[in-house]
């Protein structure tokens, strides 16, 4: 495990780029992502978002610039010393055929054990925790393939809990539910990140459930960073126009008093 | 077929052999043939075989000699039913070199005796003569075999008499894949040894592979204008009825002429037996063509 | 796009001269010459006009027809893989051709290309009956085709090696031979193709529209299924004019559409042009340079397989560049999926169900007084021969079992199998390149080659998989193309009619009948020494399922997990289709089976993967040493026919994917 008490950023990006067949999907940019906050990365279709969010998870391999999690580059992890240290939700959820929600969960502990260590004590524990924290215990006998949207999510949420990382990357994890389980999944999130400590970056496409539920908005348009900031510095109809280049407004919510985009 | 009874006897006589030490040194009593070459061969020394392979076809491709009806039949030639022959319980089992990936298999059940008669490149005529005395030597049928040997090549020799006023004259002797394809039988198949032992010449002398060349189209044949053909039968049915509508074919100076046979089957990988047979079609067909021509 | 356009037009037109070219040259060399000994003119006449000028009309005519059948049946199936060879037109024609040569001769002798066609029409009435509920979807389609042109060709091998010169013909027929000396095929070839291009321009309309999906069409009007039929009809009696004049031209069919389509004919009149128009170009190149290759002894290639040579490559090239139809995913199907808690349990009574019929095999039997159960002396005499071909049996369908586990976990794709994808037809491809340098190499050596040809087949697959993004679909129709290209290297060397021939023949059809006590310890050995490692990775087997962005994001070495598991699994495949030849469809339904009853961690799946393959092998087995005894029929034959019925099941019930 890295040492916690260097006082290095998680994530220091410097000058990454990212082109595929020569188009540049993201333009060199630099960017800090500190401990123990919950980022969320916004932006048109198209934006850079996903990139940039597995270019962070090393899901795919840079054009340019250096990526450095707790001071060293990426590059130079090994794969389940990464996956200790970083889990990565991908959008599209795979079905799991035939496996129950703690098999899948307990998935998440193949970087603790590897190929062929003994699944112990510490392993069933950290899956027991997972199960626990997302309220999954009575389902965990259940079909992961049987469940429902938002539970499906929990089960996933669970595996990467299990797998007991200093950061979750999510990439669009509520793009197939409907909104009450969009606010289930992401409350969720946001306490377990409070409770563990950990740092959360998550690619959302409704700007207003990402000024509700992260500490700060990064807003990306045509592979660069266009601002970042705290909620309510980048829910403003001059950014959002420029962001996501339709005329939008604002307003504030009429309980908490938090600004609200709209489409005008 | 042999009756349950004599079976059980077999197997008997066959464990309670295999019990004492070392067999007698005897001729066979019962021998189990996979090549039908050698099958034909051990018919013609008198010797009833227990078991052969493939005999439907045998009947119908080989002809002569008949087969007797109490022959177990075992099965295809490339892949003997070694279960059945293993019941047969021969003493002794014949084979040829294209058998040998079998010989493994075949020893656990008998003795093998493998007598090569086709070999890439070589006359088979003096082989066949060879396997028929080896094989008349393992089968205590010695006299019967240099009779044999003998008749066949009286036989032949007769027959080279008969073709004398055709002397050197081109053949080719072919089998017809279908209406536009041929196969050409070279020196080193029975059939082209044949031809040369009854003083014809081979009009096919490019390389084969096998005894028989890669099927060619027939417009090879119009190679050599003067040869005449023998056509070995079977011939595929669509043959008979597209043949005569070739137009090339029927341009060929020996269609036009008439100096084309087809012949019953011969066996292609035959022994003594199928080369007297061969020797004899081989005659009645170009004596036609001596009077017509 | 105009200019590309005029570009291509262009290269069609080099390549056109091209062969005139050759056909220029073929016509001189033919030119009647007074000087040529022995030779009358008239004899010389005969043959410029009788042999190279027909020859060249053929080529021309069939390339046209298969260009255009390919279209048609392209068109109305939605599927750019649907042509003669890839829907088991062809095999189906073959097989009714040597069961007629053989049971009966007078329907062969009345019309070779009714019987063709029967056998082709019967060929994709299955097809098309096993895929209908599935509303004919591509994959499915192309999977069944497979299926069925696998298990004819399984039966045609059968027959061949039981006959043995008697279908000489069919071997000529398989390698399609372009050699001609009359105009009559010419002459029969043109009424279909003709009537085809008339009847196409004629139905224009439900043509383009049978493009679209079926409610759109049934939305317009159109009837659908009768369209439908009737033009698969039309474009199988072209196709199997061609093969029974001609015999099998595989991939014209498909590669002429396809390059139509690239070379900008955009529109379905222009297409139904230019697709025959490069068919008969493709074809006529071909056999241009056939000629040319060919020696005095004859054809090296016979032009059927040639094209196929050439047409393989070219498939796996196209392939990423084809624009499929959006099919409606069938990957969401719900997952009625089962499963049991306790594994154990279950496990328990397959291997007593594979040791039943290990023992039925053992001891049930015939002679030729009928059946029997082996007891006593009698069991102890049978025993020496049973054991080991079962034992050889059980082995290769464990092997298979394993492998078809590995690779539908490791692709996500519960439709790939080693044999789909082209790895046992690969294992054979290096067999037969052992074989052909060294007619007498060992057992080492030829599993060495099989090894080395199951290894390069597997990777070649999967890299161009990974290069191209490839979707699960389109990773089995690149297996597929892989099959049917070396099912062309088989076709060529068989049709030369040599020793390897019928190695290759023998090793086709699947014989477990010369098995011996050292190639039973090799087998047991491979299979422990392949699947002991299986075993002890199965994590990553449960975790690649899921994906290679799970996986990466667990931590998994997905570089060298991929490499440890496609050597394994090529070293099991090449073992197992080296015992029981490529036909089997075990690596298909062993995993299947397995996890119809419950079976769904990767540890237990695989070794009831394992015991269903070893049964469903020995049962095969048994059955062909009983259907005809005393002949022995081959064991892949059997075994294509156990499994078909079950993939039969599996396509229509509708298939839940992995990921």
């Amino acid at each position: 495990m890295i040492p916690a008490s260097s006082n290095e950023p998680l994530y220091r990006i410097d000058g990454v780029s990212f082109a595929v067949g020569g188009r540049a999907i993201l333009q060199p940019l630099d960017l800090t992502l500190e401990r123990s906050r919950i980022y969320a990365l916004v932006g048109p279709n198209g934006s850079g978002k996903s990139s940039l969010i597995k270019l962070l998870a090393r899901q795919q391999a840079r054009s340019g610039g250096v990526i450095r999690l707790l001071g060293r580059d990426i590059a130079g992890f090994g794969e389940r010393e990464f996956a200790r240290t970083v889990a990565y939700m991908p959008q599209f959820t795979p079905p799991a055929e035939a496996m129950t929600v703690r098999e899948l969960v307990a998935l998440g502990r193949f970087p603790w054990h590897g190929t062929l260590g003994r699944f112990g004590d510490e392993d069933h524990a950290k899956v027991e925790e997972a199960l626990r924290q997302t309220d999954l215990q009575n389902f965990a006998e259940r079909l992961v393939d049987s469940l429902s949207g938002g539970e499906r999510q929990r089960a996933w949420l669970a595996m990467m809990l299990a797998q007991d990382t200093r950061c979750l990357l999510l990439d669009e994890p509520t793009s197939a539910l409907d909104i009450a389980h969009q606010a289930e999944i992401l409350a969720l999130v946001r306490e377990l990140a409070g409770k563990r400590g950990i740092t959360v970056m998550v690619v959302l496409h409704d700007v207003n459930m990402a000024a509700r539920y992260c500490d700060e908005i990064i807003a990306l348009t045509g592979g660069r960073v266009f601002a970042r900031g705290a909620p309510a510095e980048i829910v403003r109809p001059d950014v959002l126009a420029a962001v996501y280049g339709v005329a939008m407004g604002t307003s504030p919510h009429p309980r908490t008093g938090e600004p609200l985009a709209y489409l005008i | 077929m042999t009756t349950p009874i004599t079976r059980r006897c077999l197997l008997a006589s066959a464990l309670l052999s295999a019990a004492l030490p070392g067999r007698l040194r005897a001729a066979p009593q019962s021998v189990a043939v996979i090549d039908w070459g050698m099958l034909e061969t051990t018919l013609a020394l008198g010797v009833q075989p227990a078991a052969g392979t493939e005999l439907v076809q045998f009947r119908q491709l080989v002809v002569e000699p008949e087969l007797p009806e109490t022959i177990a039949d075992l099965g295809l030639r490339g892949t003997p039913n070694y279960e059945l022959l293993g019941l047969v319980a021969p003493d002794l089992i014949v084979i040829s070199n294209f058998y040998e990936y079998q010989r493994a298999a075949l020893e656990r059940v008998a003795p093998v005796l493998s007598l090569p008669v086709y070999e890439a490149g070589k006359p088979p005529y003096p082989l066949a003569e060879q396997a028929a005395v080896a094989l008349g030597d393992a089968l205590g049928r010695v006299q019967q075999a240099a009779a044999l040997v003998d008749d066949t090549a009286n036989f032949v020799a007769q027959c080279r008499e008969i073709l004398r006023p055709l002397a050197a004259r081109p053949v080719f002797v072919v089998n017809l894949g279908d209406s536009r394809h041929f196969r050409a039988f070279g020196a080193d198949s029975m059939a082209g040894d044949m031809l040369a032992r009854l003083g014809l010449a081979n009009a096919w002398t490019d390389p084969t592979s096998y005894s028989a060349a890669a099927p060619v189209g027939i417009e090879a044949l119009a190679r050599q204008p003067d040869a005449a053909i023998v056509v070995m039968a079977p011939l595929p049915p669509e043959v008979a009825r597209t043949l005569v509508d070739n137009a090339l074919w029927n341009a060929l100076p020996a269609v036009r002429q008439g100096r084309v046979a087809v012949i019953d089957p011969v066996n292609h990988f035959g022994g003594l037996p199928s080369a007297r047979r061969l020797a004899r079609l081989l005659t009645d067909a170009a004596s036609q063509w001596g009077r017509d021509g | 796009m105009a200019e590309r356009r005029t570009v291509l037009t262009m290269l069609w037109g080099l390549l056109a001269a091209a062969a005139l070219a050759l056909f220029a040259r073929q016509v001189a060399a033919a030119w009647p010459d007074p000087a040529v000994a022995g030779m009358d003119g008239d004899l010389q006449r005969v043959i410029l006009w009788y042999t190279v000028l027909p020859r060249a009309a053929v080529a021309i005519l069939a390339g046209a027809a298969l260009g255009l059948a390919g279209l048609l049946l392209q068109r109305v199936l939605r599927n750019p893989l649907a042509e003669p060879s890839t829907l088991g037109i062809s095999a189906g024609a073959q097989l009714a051709m040597a069961v007629a040569t053989l049971y009966a001769p007078a329907a062969m002798a009345w019309s070779q290309g009714a019987v063709a066609f029967a056998g082709g029409v019967l060929a994709v009435a299955i097809v098309m009956a096993l895929t209908w509920r599935r509303g004919l979807e591509p994959v499915s389609v192309v999977l069944a085709g497979m299926m069925v042109a696998l298990t004819c060709n399984a039966g045609s091998a059968a027959l061949i090696l039981a006959n043995g010169d008697y279908l000489f013909s069919l071997f000529i027929w398989g390698g399609g031979s372009l050699v001609q000396q009359s105009w009559s095929p010419a002459v029969a070839i043109a009424p279909p193709l003709c009537f085809g291009v008339v009847a196409a321009l004629l139905m224009l309309r439900p043509l383009s529209i049978l493009g679209l999906d079926d409610a759109s069409a049934k939305n317009l009007g159109l009837a659908l299924n009768a369209t439908r039929l009737l033009v698969v009809a039309l474009a199988v009696w072209i196709a199997t004019t061609v093969a029974a004049e001609v015999g099998v031209i595989g991939f014209v069919g498909l590669a002429a559409p396809a390059l139509a389509m690239l070379s900008g004919a955009r529109s379905l009149r222009q297409r139904l042009v230019a697709a025959p128009l490069i068919g008969a170009i493709l074809l006529w190149l071909t056999d241009g340079l056939v000629q040319l290759a060919a020696g005095q002894g004859g054809e090296r290639v016979p032009t059927g397989a040639a094209t196929a040579l050439l047409g393989g490559p070219l498939l796996l090239w196209l392939l990423p560049r084809l624009k499929m139809f959006e099919w409606p995913s069938l990957s969401r199907a719900a997952a009625t999926a089962r499963r049991s808690d306790t594994p154990g349990r279950v496990l328990l009574p397959v291997a007593i169900g594979t040791l039943t019929a290990a023992a039925v095999a053992l001891l049930v039997g015939q002679r030729p007084e009928g059946w029997f159960v082996a007891t006593g002396p009698l069991l102890s005499e049978l025993w020496e021969w049973r054991v080991p071909r079962l034992a050889l049996a059980a082995a290769a369908g464990g092997m298979l079992g394993a492998a078809g586990v590995v690779i539908q976990r490791m692709t996500g794709n519960p439709l790939a199998s080693p044999e789909v994808l082209g790895v046992g037809s690969g294992a054979g491809a290096g067999l037969t390149a052992v074989i052909l340098l060294d007619f007498t190499a060992g057992l080492g050596w030829q599993l060495a080659g099989s090894v080395a040809g199951a290894f390069l087949a597997l990777l070649a697959i999967l890299a161009t998989a990974a290069r191209s993004h490839f979707g699960p679909e389109r990773l089995l129709l690149a297996g597929v193309a892989m099959s049917a290209l070396f099912s062309a290297v088989f076709t060529a060397v068989i049709s030369l009619g040599n020793a390897q021939s019928y190695i290759l023949l023998r090793w086709l059809s699947g014989s477990t009948s010369g098995a011996t006590m050292p190639q039973v310890w090799m087998a047991v050995v491979l299979l422990a020494a392949t699947c002991l490692p299986l075993l002890a990775v199965s994590r990553w087997l449960d975790i690649l399922p899921l994906g290679t962005g799970t996986a990466r994001s667990l931590g998994l070495p997905l570089r060298c997990a991929r490499l440890v598991l496609v050597s394994l699994t090529a070293l099991i495949t090449a073992g197992a289709s080296m015992f029981v030849g490529p036909l089997s469809f075990i690596g298909l339904i062993a995993p299947h089976l397995a996890r119809l009853c419950g079976l769904a961690g990767a540890r237990h799946h695989l070794v009831g993967s394992i015991l269903f393959g070893a049964a469903v092998m020995m049962v095969s087995d048994w059955l062909a040493r009983m259907v005809a005894f005393p002949y022995q029929m081959p064991v892949g034959l059997f075994a294509s026919l156990i499994s078909g019925p079950y993939l039969v099941y599996l396509l229509g019930k509708g298939v839940s994917r992995h990921g």
